[in-house]
């Protein structure tokens, strides 16, 4: 049996790895939060119909060894944007907000550890599904 | 993995504002170096240029710093006949450096470090828990 094929789990990997791309998203802000003319950056929100819909881009495949993979692999679930509203402007153009961006990486690992919580109590649920079969 | 290219961002931020944090103590350690003869030039402060790149072998927007610049303000002046380095009027050319500028700048370099460094503590946190996953 795939775990990978079940609907949850299907389900909590896709926003594993949106949150992960989160994570790096926040990280290029923070680690830009005194370039000038940088603005802050973050993923679109996860919705219930990107969880349904498999709208992973697709990758060329590499038919020989000089092909290049390209920058983006497949890891790019979910499009980037920039923050629209942002709270504050500093004078050379660069709008990232340390704290904002300190919440935000907040929420994602919260969100991360919730859903790795709920992924070992599902394998918890299947182990004690099989041993009482047995 | 993703989480990998989170924390190659952060520490290209802390080696940049690491960079930023030495040409702040070379200012500060200047700040009373006049020249040694008239006419001469004394040490002019420097300032940190951040660039914004992309890894192309990560696709991660990473910084770095572009160059490291001098500050063209004018010098302080200060009338001391007896200095060697004086002008006819007897007057002195100090550095362009301001020690409370100069505070302020490291206190800021010393914030994004510490938002960089704790970026790769949350990364790590989550990398930590998918290893966790394995071992339930």
């Amino acid at each position: 049996m795939d775990l990978g094929n079940l609907g949850l789990f299907k389900l909590m990997s896709r926003k594993m790895g949106w949150l992960t791309q989160r994570q790096e998203v926040l990280a290029q802000n923070i680690a830009n939060a005194d370039t000038p003319e940088y603005k802050s950056r973050d993923l679109k929100p996860f919705t219930f119909r990107d969880a349904l819909t498999d709208n992973r881009r697709l990758t060329p495949s590499a038919t020989n060894a000089a092909h290049l993979a390209g920058t983006r692999g497949p890891g790019g679930i979910a499009k980037d944007q920039k923050v629209r509203d942002p709270y504050e402007t500093a004078p050379d153009g660069n709008n990232v907000i340390l704290e904002d961006q300190m919440i935000r990486q907040g929420q994602t690992v919260m969100d991360y550890q919730t859903i790795t919580n709920l992924y070992k109590k599902q394998v918890a649920m299947i182990k004690s599904a099989i041993r009482t079969g047995s | 993995m993703d989480l990998y290219k989170a924390m190659a961002a952060s520490a290209a931020g802390m080696k940049a504002q690491g960079t930023r944090l030495k040409v702040i103590a070379e200012n500060l350690a200047n700040i009373n170096t006049t020249a040694e003869t008239p006419g001469d030039l004394p040490y002019r402060r420097k300032v940190v240029v951040f660039q914004n790149v992309l890894d192309r072998q990560m696709g991660v927007d990473t910084v770095r710093v572009a160059k490291i610049d001098v500050d063209k303000r004018d010098f302080q002046r200060r009338y001391d006949p007896s200095h060697p380095s004086a002008d006819a009027d007897g007057y002195v050319l100090l550095p362009n450096v301001n020690s409370v500028v100069e505070a302020m700048d490291i206190r800021e370099a010393q914030r994004s470090y510490e938002a960089n460094l704790s970026a790769i503590d949350n990364a790590r946190q989550m990398l930590t828990r998918t290893i966790d996953i394995l071992r339930s």
